[in-house]
C-alpha cells in the first residue's frame, strides 16, 4: 500500500497555492447531504443546492470556460491524482470500467458501468473482480477500446520511476508479489521483464472482452477505485513515457485540438469517435471546453462576478476569496450564482514524532487541547469556509465517528492546556516551530490564529510559511528535525475511510530511508498497524466502516494529530451556465459531465 | 542673482535696527531657514513628517509596552460570509480607532503604526545607499573630467537603461536566493534586503547626474583653484571642498526621493516581489486591502490614506526646501 512519493508531491503542490484545500482523489460524500443542507447551514446567505441549479437545459452547442489558477500537472491518465484533474479527465476524455453518475447527493456517490456493461461481479470473497467491455466503444482515432488497453495503462502504474505522480492503488491492490523492500516485483512494462510481465498478465487476465482482477486482498469496493483515470486503458502505440505527460488520446466525448499549453489556454473539442449510445453517463453538451490556467483566484473571482463576455459561460474549481464572498452576499445577482457545498477534505496538523519537543505525549495532548480551530476557520473566511473538525475522517465518508479526543472546545482551552504542560514537566514557554503551506494572505493569517491560541497555552511559536514545494519538505526525513507542527489537508480517494487512515498512518506502507510518504510526522504504531489490517479483514462494509472510526479515535488520542477543519467551497459560476451541479463524488468542483451552455 | 521683494518686506516688518544687523549677518543656511519657516504649507508638512517619523520610530516599543498590538486576533470581532468586521466602518469602536482587519480581528491602527516603521526603515535605507553612492560618482565624474567622466556617465546610462520594473520582478528569486547564499538570513530580511538594495541600486544615477552638473560649475570657482594651488588632491578636494557645497540638492533630491521609495515599496510588495504579508508594511497591508475596497472600504484606506498622506507631506516638503534652498527656482 505504498504511495509514491511524487504522488504526495502532487498533492501538495496542489494545496500549496490553493486557500486551503490539499487534494488527492476526487472524494465522494455518502453521508446524504447534498448541497441542500450544507448551503442551509451557512444561514441561507447561498443558493440552495439541491440537485440541479439555475437554469436547465439539454441543449447542445456553445463554449463553456473553465478558469482556474494552478496548472494541471500531468494529462497522463495514470499520472492523475488531484482531485480537479481527475474529474476534469474523467468527464472529458477518459473513459473508465465504472465511474460515478451525473447527479448530487448521495446518488451521485453510487458506482456505475462506463465502459464496462456492468459494475462488476465479485468473487473469492472479493479478491476476484471481473468486467465485461463494452462493444462499440472507441478510441478517438477510431479504433477499439480492447482489453489490452486495459492491462497496458493498468501496467504503466507499476513504472515508477516514470509514470510518477500518479495512485498506486494498483500496486497495493493486484496480486504481485513484493519484493524485500516492500515494492512490487514487477517493474511496469518499459523494464521488458518477462517474469515480471507474466506475473502482471495474471494478476490482469484478459479473455476477449473479459477483464479479470486477483486481488492482493479483499477490497469490497474495488469497483469504486476503477473510476480513478489511473485505472484507465491506454494505447501501447501512443505511449511515449515521460513525453506523453500531457498528450491526450481520448476515449470521453472531447478530444484535445493541438498540443495541450500549460499555464496558458487550451481547447478541447469534439470527439467524433465517441458514440453516446455507449455512454450513459456524460450529457456533454457544451461543443468546446476551453481551459485557461495561471490566473489568480481573485481575478477569477472579479471576472466570474462581472459576469462579462464569455465570462458568463465560465465556471472555475477555485474558491472565492473572503473579501469577494463578502462581495456576493451584498449582490443579488452574483448570490444566485453562488454555491457552498462541503468539499471531502479535512486540514489537520501533523504532530512531529522526530521531534524531541513532540516525543512527550503530554506535549501533544497540550498542542491539541489549546488548538483554536474557530479562529483557524474564522481566518480562512468563516463559515463558508468550513466546520470544525473533530476527526480525520469527513463527516460525509462512511466510517466518521463522532467523538471529541480530549473534551476540549472548538475554541480551545488554554487553561487546560497549560496545566497538561506543566504535568508534562517541560519548562515552558515550549518552543515549537509551525510549518505550513503559506504564501497566501488567507494561509497567513490561519497560521497567525492558531499561533496566537498555542501561545495563550504557554508554547513559543515560529511560523515558517513555505511557499514552494511544501509537501517535498515536510516529506523528506532528512528535514525532520526542522520542524514540530506541520499543516496537512486530505480528502478521500472515493467514499470509505479506507482511502483516509492507511494512506496517512500505516507506518508499513508510508516511511522508508527517503521518503515519509503522507505519514509526515513520522508516527509508527504497531497497535494502529495491527488494527488497520484487522480492519482489512472485516468483510462487512458497515463493521469495516466502524473499524476506521475506531482507529482515527485511536490515532488522535495517541497525539498523532489535531483536527482543524472540515473544509467547504465557495463556488460561482457565469450566468449562461446551466445544469450546474454539487456532484460530491468529484468532490464539488465544476461537473463537465452535466454543465451546458445557454445560448 | 537677485533678491525677491519678500525677503524686503519681512526684514522692515521687523523694524529699522534689528533690520540693519539681518542684512549685514546672515548666513545662506538662515536666509534658507527663514524662507522655509515663512512657507506654511512646508512648515505644516514638516510637522506631520515628524509625527509620522517620530511614531515609526517609537512603534517597537510601544508594541513592548502593548500600547500598540498588530498580533492579537480577535475572532469574535470578525463574522459571516468571508468573516468582515462588526460593526461600522470596519469595526471603529474606541478599543480599534481604525476598525479591526477582516478574518482575523487584529487592530488595524496598531498594524499601519508598525508598518510605517519596516516602510520607513526600507525607504530610509534606499535612499542613504542612493544618495551616498550618487553623491561620491556625481563629484568624481563632475570634478575629474575626461575619460572617467564618460566611462562613469556611461555606466549610469547602462543602470538607466534597464527596464527596472520587468528586472525586478524576473530577478527577485535569484537574487534574494544570492542574498541568502551570502548569508543574509531566509525569510523577512532577505525580502527587507533585497527591497532595499534594488531600490538604492536603480536610484542613484539620477542623483549622480545632478551632482557631477553641480561639481561643474563648481570646479572652476575660486576656493576650488585655491585649494588645487595649496597642493589639495583629489579626495580632500572632493569632500572638503565641494561636498559641503552641494548640500543643498542633496537635502531636496532625499526629501524627494524618500517618499518615492516607500510608494515604491509598496509596488514591489503588491506585485508580490517585496515583504512577504505575515510582517506588516504599508505595501504588505495595502496588498492585502485593495480586494476589501468595497466591502470593507477603511481596510483599504487606513494605510493607503496614510501612504498618500506621507507621500504628500514628503513631497512638499521637499518643494519648499527647493525654494528656500535656490532663489533663482522662486516661483513667485
Amino acid at each position: 500500500m505504498k504511495r509514491t512519493t511524487r504522488g504526495a508531491l502532487l498533492v501538495a503542490l496542489s494545496s500549496t497555492v490553493a486557500l486551503t484545500a490539499a487534494a488527492c482523489g476526487g472524494g465522494s460524500d455518502n453521508g446524504g447531504t447534498g448541497g441542500g443542507s450544507t448551503a442551509g447551514s451557512t444561514g441561507g446567505s447561498t443558493a440552495g443546492s439541491t440537485g440541479a441549479q439555475g437554469p436547465t437545459s439539454s441543449e447542445k452547442g456553445g463554449t463553456l470556460y473553465y478558469l482556474t489558477q494552478r496548472n494541471a500537472e500531468h494529462l497522463d491518465p495514470q499520472r492523475t491524482y488531484i482531485g480537479r484533474d481527475i474529474g476534469n479527465e474523467a468527464r472529458m476524455v477518459y473513459r473508465t470500467l465504472t465511474t460515478f453518475p451525473v447527479a448530487s447527493g448521495e446518488a451521485s456517490t453510487k458506482v456505475v458501468p462506463d465502459l464496462a456493461t456492468d459494475t462488476g461481479t465479485s468473487s473469492n470473497g472479493a479478491k476476484t473482480w471481473k468486467f465485461t467491455i463494452k462493444d462499440g466503444v472507441k478510441w478517438q482515432d477510431g479504433s477499439p477500446i480492447t482489453c489490452k488497453d486495459f492491462q497496458y495503462g493498468i501496467s504503466r502504474t507499476f513504472a515508477t520511476d516514470v509514470i510518477t505522480g500518479g495512485p498506486n492503488y494498483a500496486i497495493q491492490f493486484l496480486d504481485i508479489p513484493t519484493a524485500k523492500d516492500g515494492s512490487s516485483v514487477y517493474k511496469g512494462p518499459y523494464a521488458k521483464d518477462s517474469k515480471g510481465q507474466a506475473l502482471f498478465d495474471k494478476a490482469v487476465q484478459c479473455t476477449g472482452n473479459t477483464i479479470t482482477f486477483h486481488l492482493k486482498k479483499a477490497v469490497a469496493d474495488f469497483n469504486s477505485a476503477l473510476y480513478l483515470p489511473a485505472f484507465a486503458p491506454y494505447k501501447k502505440s501512443q505511449d511515449q513515457g515521460d513525453k506523453s505527460n500531457f498528450d491526450v488520446f481520448s476515449s470521453g466525448p472531447y478530444k484535445l485540438q493541438g498540443k495541450w499549453n500549460s499555464g496558458g489556454t487550451s481547447t478541447f473539442v469534439r470527439n467524433p469517435n465517441w458514440d453516446p449510445k455507449t455512454d450513459k453517463v456524460r450529457h456533454a453538451l457544451p461543443d468546446k471546453i476551453v481551459f485557461t490556467e495561471g490566473l489568480t483566484n481573485e481575478i477569477i473571482a472579479q471576472r466570474l462576478i462581472a459576469d462579462n463576455g464569455n465570462d458568463k459561460y465560465a465556471v472555475s474549481d477555485r474558491s472565492v476569496p473572503p473579501s469577494f464572498q463578502a462581495q456576493i452576499a451584498g449582490n443579488p445577482k452574483a448570490k444566485e450564482r453562488a454555491t457552498n457545498p462541503a468539499s471531502p477534505f479535512v486540514d489537520y496538523l501533523v504532530t512531529n514524532f522526530g521531534s524531541k519537543t513532540m516525543q512527550n505525549p503530554k506535549v501533544r495532548e497540550a498542542l491539541a487541547v489549546s488548538t483554536d480551530k474557530g479562529a483557524y476557520i474564522t481566518a480562512q473566511g468563516g463559515p463558508t469556509m468550513g466546520t470544525p473538525a473533530t476527526s480525520m475522517i469527513n463527516p460525509n465518508t462512511p466510517g466518521y465517528k463522532k467523538y471529541n479526543a480530549f473534551g476540549a472546545p472548538d475554541n480551545g482551552d488554554p487553561a487546560k492546556a497549560k496545566q497538561l504542560l506543566k504535568e508534562a514537566g517541560v519548562s515552558t514557554p515550549v518552543k515549537i516551530n509551525y510549518i505550513y503551506s503559506g504564501g497566501t494572505p488567507t494561509s497567513d493569517k490561519a497560521a497567525a490564529a492558531l499561533k496566537e491560541g498555542w501561545e495563550k497555552a504557554g508554547f513559543k511559536v515560529s511560523l515558517q510559511p513555505e511557499t514552494q514545494n511544501y509537501y517535498t519538505i515536510i516529506q523528506n526525513p532528512a528535514k525532520q528535525s526542522t520542524w514540530d507542527v506541520a499543516w496537512g489537508g486530505w480528502g478521500q480517494d472515493w467514499p470509505g475511510a479506507a482511502t483516509v487512515i492507511p494512506p496517512l498512518w500505516d507506518s508499513r506502507v508510508n516511511l522508508t530511508k527517503s521518503s515519509n510518504a503522507q505519514d509526515y510526522g513520522q508516527y509508527k504504531s504497531d497497535k494502529v498497524n495491527k488494527a488497520i489490517d484487522a480492519a482489512y479483514k472485516l468483510t462487512d462494509p458497515d463493521k469495516q466502516n466502524a473499524a476506521w472510526g475506531d482507529i482515527d479515535e485511536m490515532i488522535q488520542k495517541d497525539g498523532g494529530y489535531v483536527p482543524l477543519s472540515v473544509e467547504k467551497f465557495f463556488l460561482i459560476h457565469g450566468s449562461g451556465v446551466t445544469n450546474w451541479i454539487d456532484n460530491p463524488a468529484f468532490a464539488d468542483y465544476p461537473d463537465l459531465g452535466s454543465l451546458g451552455i445557454q445560448q | 542673482m537677485t533678491v525677491t521683494a519678500g525677503e524686503f518686506d519681512v526684514d522692515s516688518a521687523i523694524g529699522g535696527e534689528e533690520r540693519d544687523t539681518t542684512i549685514a549677518g546672515r548666513s545662506p543656511g538662515q536666509i534658507a531657514r527663514s524662507r522655509f519657516r515663512r512657507d506654511k504649507v512646508s512648515m505644516v508638512c514638516l510637522a506631520i513628517l515628524v509625527f509620522f517619523i517620530l511614531l515609526a520610530i517609537a512603534a517597537p516599543i510601544l508594541n513592548a509596552v502593548g500600547v500598540i498590538d498588530p498580533d492579537s486576533g480577535h475572532p469574535d470581532l470578525v463574522q459571516g460570509i468571508g468573516s468582515m468586521p462588526t460593526g461600522h466602518l470596519g469595526g471603529v469602536s474606541s478599543d480599534h480607532w481604525l476598525g479591526v482587519e477582516p478574518q482575523t480581528g487584529r487592530d488595524l491602527l496598531s498594524r499601519v503604526v508598525v508598518g510605517l516603521t519596516s516602510s520607513f526603515i526600507i525607504a530610509a535605507s534606499a535612499t542613504f545607499i542612493a544618495i551616498f553612492i550618487g553623491t561620491v560618482v556625481g563629484i568624481i565624474s563632475g570634478f575629474s573630467g575626461g575619460w572617467v567622466d564618460t566611462g562613469l556617465g556611461r555606466f549610469m546610462d547602462l543602470v538607466l537603461a534597464f527596464p527596472q520594473l520587468l528586472m525586478l520582478l524576473a530577478l527577485s528569486q535569484p537574487l534574494k536566493d544570492r542574498l541568502t547564499a551570502m548569508g543574509v538570513p531566509d525569510g523577512n530580511t532577505v525580502d527587507f534586503a533585497y527591497v532595499i538594495i534594488v531600490l538604492g541600486f536603480f536610484g542613484w544615477p539620477y542623483f549622480a547626474r545632478i551632482i557631477r552638473g553641480q561639481v561643474l560649475s563648481l570646479r572652476e570657482r575660486e576656493f576650488v583653484e585655491a585649494a588645487r594651488s595649496l597642493g589639495a588632491k583629489g579626495p580632500r578636494i572632493w569632500f572638503t571642498e565641494l561636498l559641503p557645497n552641494i548640500w543643498a540638492p542633496i537635502l531636496v533630491y532625499m526629501s524627494l526621493i524618500l517618499p518615492q521609495y516607500i510608494a515604491a515599496e509598496a509596488t514591489l510588495s503588491f506585485l508580490g516581489v517585496g515583504i512577504r504579508p505575515p510582517t506588516p508594511t504599508l505595501g504588505s497591508l495595502l496588498t492585502d486591502s485593495v480586494n476589501y475596497l468595497l466591502v470593507d472600504p477603511m481596510f483599504f484606506w487606513a494605510p493607503g490614506g496614510l501612504l498618500v498622506i506621507i507621500v504628500l507631506a514628503f513631497n512638499l516638503v521637499g518643494d519648499g526646501l527647493r525654494d528656500a534652498l535656490d532663489p533663482k527656482s522662486d516661483r513667485h
